[in-house]
């Protein structure tokens, strides 16, 4: 990993941390959901991006997490905070036996496998109504009625905290082997390094950071039901952060949350009353046109964002 | 070289964070002088856009209608923010409104979980919320003051018109064996807990108990084992589709029983009989309202009747209304009344003044009274601010709708038993 | 025993729709190795086109079938020649970008339809819709029985493609080895855009066999696609007897899950029956059969 600069994600953290306060009601919900798709798409990267296993399983771990803070209250009446700690050792818990099944198959092989499983345990929530409220739902209380800050600063953290986790987790010796499992497999295991368990190693801090989203989301939407945190869209738009910011990259997940987020709200609330219907399908070819020209991500292929806005130089030949 | 990659990626953030930071810098005029903003939450793109679109269309006549654009000298904005039918941006779009554009009142609610995470935001922003139609019973049992059901009906009261129905008519004609199944989300869940305690307490034995996904192509399995069950009646809750679906196929399976009873939904729908043709004759359903109920009233000096809604939408957008369009008419009356009622009190009208009007509604609309009070069921949910439309059953007969129950509404006698599927 | 008949008919018939569906998926899917996971989204496309024409003309999707093959197979066609094809070679950290490109184009083609037809639900109900035969106490439904005989033509036909034509083997070439089979004069680009087109036309006549029985709004496609994955995987991707009986399998584990089990299950029953394959036979019912 080349030596960071910490002088602009300084400068970053100060903004983040001080600025929210000014902002309205409206922007700091916004500012909540963007830490949030932070959270989760540094989670998914630690396994997708650095360790190469496409997982489109992940709400499996979101809605885990939600549950688990949700399940807390509607059996036991105990607080859904207590959620932040039960959710993601939960979405670990069913993590481990999920990985253990799919991480023997490879690429598009284990991409449909965990889309599979993600959508039965969607439907077993849906059916095992004793257990779940089923279709449903839970609702709760929410702490804090008026105020977004408080909930704003909680995510703040959870997102630092799981930028922090992924970026000890890649500098050390776990990084390396994440890395070369993703780039050559086969050759990483003559060399000696047993890829499931290092897999497992990936799965396990991205299962929980996802949950830990999960266990907030709960906590601030206040109403959970299993087409609502279990779907394949989630799973989905986890992996298109991340694939629009840069998987494999450092800040490439933050980014790409930032701007997805922030996009689909643009579009939807300004764009929307000019042009309507349309504003879903823009934001869809925008989609469509990022995967297609920058198919690393905006930080991966940041060399071809950079061409695209330098003028061309005039090619001579011979010399003159 | 690193520096100036991530500068550039901080002016990307800077730029997309402002672009929402200024438009909210501008200075908003003082709540009670400039126009009345009254914010729409609704569906209008995604797959519930048609619900979403029919509310909206349906409030849109009845302004039309009423012709009222200013109270109190201020003119009448709407604010309208298109939700997706998802959750998330539901809960977003009520922020912008309330904190943004500082909306005075919302009307939203379509599909369950918009509707309590509006609920929620709107309690908690103090902003009022009146109810399209949006039915999980939870969203008015909350206790919230600023929530207003509007013309919604809870889930389980979809069938209270029903009971009498089968206590008069269908019990003493033989009826002792029910299947139910039920569409999986929470509208259909909801509204099996609350049918279930009805068939226990008259000793009706459910020998079919199901959910169902609404998605599925084949739902010939489920209907087997149902034919296998012998039941005197079915009792099915569904979307329109799967309506549609289901009376085809127990058209081929030949599923014969006494009589099949819907609950709202997807059965009385209009397009029911589009889809599912011949197969609809003779279906009985739930129904909070019907194009033939005959409410008529006067509001702001217009007067107005029932049947003309239902003209009008027809006649404006080609298509039928059904209960969903109704209540966005009935939703436009009420807040319509409640802004007038203030004016005429010689309040400004802002959103305490609207809640505490809401409170008080008590409005003869095209759903029947809608009033806004507390009380409780015989199933012990206990509501606030919720109205008790009047319900019906109504049955297919001849590819027309016919309200069959109660019987002083009636507009044609009912028919059971139904012929049996060989006989048509 | 008469339930348990019907409910095997019934599994059995509507396999033969899931297997129409699921034969564009194999091929492109086997072929040429790409997950798309628009094939539902592009489904939905073709029975747009068959509804246009139903609501406009009167023709019955069986016939509009004829028009919507070939106009899916154009899209497809296209849609690989400029888009796809862009970045299936490229190196990029996760190949799995196709599979998000395909999603992707998927919603743009989901959009774009509810942009001309709204979100309403449609359905092409005719008198045939409902036609059953009636044996022994148990009903066949005829356009589902329809559907499978076209599956089989379909299937028939496609493995003649396949074995008997110069098309067929640059395709099967390309499937084996990419490399060799451009040194052998093979155009990839033109035999992988070609193979999309075609797995995309198939997938219209899925649709088309699908509309009457049915109904339609812009969202139909992400279940079709899922249960077309499955039904692939389970017979063997690039084999079209493994699609067919693929389906066949799938719809008769629904069925039976339905109505021994829950109907709320019905779907987690392929789920499970996936997984065992994925992990034990990942080649798909086709290596069984081919024994």
């Amino acid at each position: 990993m080349a030596k960071k600069s910490w002088f602009l994600p300084a400068i970053l953290g100060i903004v983040a941390i001080a600025f929210p306060p000014f902002l309205g009601g409206y922007f700091q919900h916004i500012l909540i959901l963007v830490m949030m798709w932070v959270a989760m798409a540094t989670g998914w990267n630690l396994l997708g991006g650095y360790c190469g296993q496409v997982s489109f399983g992940s709400a499996v771990s979101f809605g885990l997490g939600a549950y688990g803070a949700g399940l807390l209250y509607l059996h036991w009446g105990i607080s859904p905070w207590w959620g932040m700690i039960v959710g993601p050792v939960l979405a670990i818990i069913v993590a481990i036996p999920i990985g253990l099944i799919t991480f023997r198959l490879r690429g598009g092989y284990f991409v449909l496998a965990t889309l599979a499983l993600a959508e039965a345990i969607r439907i077993v929530f849906l059916n095992w109504v004793e257990m779940t409220a089923g279709p449903v739902g839970i609702v709760i209380a929410r702490t804090w009625g008026y105020q977004k800050l408080p909930y704003y600063y909680i995510i703040l953290a959870i997102a630092a905290l799981s930028l922090y986790l992924v970026y000890r987790l890649m500098k050390s010796k776990l990084g390396y082997y994440f890395i070369s499992i993703r780039e050559d497999q086969d050759a990483a295991e003559g060399l000696g390094i047993p890829s499931t368990k290092y897999k497992m190693y990936a799965l396990i801090p991205s299962a929980g950071i996802i949950g830990l989203a999960g266990a907030f989301y709960m906590n601030y939407m206040a109403y959970i039901e299993p087409n609502v945190v279990f779907p394949l869209i989630i799973s989905a738009q986890m992996i298109l952060t991340v694939m629009l910011g840069g998987p494999g990259t450092f800040w490439g997940p933050t980014l790409g949350a930032t701007i997805f987020i922030l996009l689909s709200e643009v579009l939807r609330a300004f764009a929307g009353p000019v042009i309507g219907t349309l504003h879903y399908l823009l934001f869809a070819l925008i989609l469509v046109l990022v995967i297609m020209f920058l198919p690393n991500g905006i930080i991966g292929d940041w060399d071809k964002v950079k061409g695209a806005f330098r003028r061309k130089k005039p090619v001579y030949v011979g010399g003159e | 070289m690193k520096k100036v990659k991530l500068g550039l990626v901080l002016g990307l953030v800077v730029v997309l964070v402002a672009a929402f930071v200024l438009p909210g810098c501008a200075p908003t005029p003082t709540a009670e002088a400039g126009p009345i903003k009254i914010g729409v939450n609704l569906p209008l793109t995604g797959a519930k856009a048609n619900f979403g679109t029919m509310d909206w269309l349906s409030a849109q006549l009845a302004y039309a209608k009423f012709g009222i654009e200013e109270v109190g000298g201020r003119p009448i904005r709407f604010v309208i923010e298109d939700n997706r039918g998802d959750p998330a941006i539901a809960k977003t779009a009520f922020e912008k409104l309330a904190t943004l554009d500082k909306v005075d009142m919302v009307l939203g609610g379509y599909t369950s979980a918009c509707g309590v995470t509006q609920a929620a935001a709107a309690n908690d922003l103090k902003v009022p919320l009146v109810i399209f139609s949006a039915s999980k019973d939870d969203i008015t049992m909350e206790g919230y003051e600023w929530v207003f059901s509007g013309a919604r009906v809870p889930a389980s009261h979809y069938a209270d018109a029903m009971w009498g129905f089968l206590d008069e008519v269908l019990i003493p004609g033989g009826l002792k064996k029910v299947a139910l199944f039920y569409e999986m989300s929470d509208w259909g869940t909801s509204s099996a807990e609350g049918l279930r305690p009805g068939f226990e307490k008259r000793g009706i034995e459910l020998v079919y108990d199901e959910p169902y996904d609404s998605d599925a192509i084949d739902h010939k399995p489920m209907l087997t084992a149902v034919k296998a069950a012998e039941p005197d009646m079915i009792m099915a809750v569904s979307y329109l589709m799967d309506a549609s679906l289901i009376a085809r196929q127990m058209g081929e399976l030949r599923l014969n029983v006494l009589c099949f009873m819907g609950q709202a939904g997807g059965y009385t729908m209009p397009e029911f009989v589009v889809n599912a043709g011949e197969n609809a004759n003779y279906v009985l359903t739930t129904a909070n309202w019907s194009p033939l109920s005959a409410w008529a009233g006067e509001l702001a000096g217009v007067k107005w009747i029932n049947q003309e809604y239902y003209e009008g939408y027809l006649g404006s957008y080609g298509a039928e209304p059904d209960y969903h369009g109704a209540g966005g008419f009935a939703v436009w009356m009420i807040a319509l009344d409640a802004l007038l009622r203030i004016d005429a009190a010689g309040k400004p009208i802002n959103r305490e003044t609207i809640r505490d009007a809401l409170k008080e509604t008590k409005l003869m609309t095209v759903m029947g009274l809608i009033e806004h009070k507390e009380w409780t069921d015989d199933m012990g949910h206990h509501y606030y601010n919720q109205g008790l439309p009047l319900t019906y059953v109504m049955q297919w007969q001849n590819g027309a709708q016919e309200v069959v129950w109660p019987l002083d509404a009636k507009s044609a006698d009912y028919i059971f038993p139904v012929p049996k599927w060989e006989e048509r | 025993m008469a339930q348990f008949g019907q409910t095997v008919i019934c599994g059995f018939l509507i396999g033969g729709v899931y297997a129409v569906i699921a034969i564009g998926m194999t091929l492109i899917l086997g072929v040429m190795k790409i997950i798309n996971i628009g094939h539902g989204h592009l489904m939905m496309v073709g029975m747009y086109v068959c509804f246009a024409l139903f609501a406009s003309l009167g023709l019955h999707p069986y016939i509009g079938m004829l028009v919507a093959m070939p106009c899916l197979f154009a899209i497809g066609y296209l849609l690989q020649r400029y888009s796809i094809h862009r970045v299936r070679f490229v190196d990029t950290i996760l190949p799995q970008t196709q599979v998000l490109l395909t999603l992707a184009i998927g919603l743009v083609f989901v959009e774009i339809i509810r942009v001309i037809f709204k979100s309403d639900y449609r359905s092409v109900y005719t008198p045939f819709s409902s036609k059953c035969l009636y044996i022994g106490g148990m009903s066949i439904s005829l356009p589902q029985l329809v559907s499978f005989g076209i599956a089989m033509a379909f299937v028939a036909g496609l493995h003649i493609l396949l074995t008997r034509t110069d098309f067929g083997r640059s395709i099967r070439a390309t499937a084996q080895d990419l490399d060799a089979a451009k040194y052998m004069g093979v155009d990839a680009l033109r035999v992988s855009s070609l193979t999309f087109g075609l797995g995309m036309a198939l997938a219209a006549a899925g649709g088309a066999l699908l509309l009457p029985i049915f109904y339609l709004f812009p969202d139909i496609g992400t279940p079709f696609t899922i249960k077309a994955l499955i039904i692939t995987i389970l017979g063997g991707a690039g084999s079209t007897v493994g699609a067919l009986s693929g389906g066949l399998v799938f719809g008769m584990a629904e069925s039976l899950g339905a109505v021994y089990w829950a109907p709320g299950y019905k779907d987690v029953v392929g789920f499970i029956i996936f997984i065992i394959i994925l992990l034990f036979m990942p080649g798909g019912l086709k290596t069984v059969i081919k024994r």
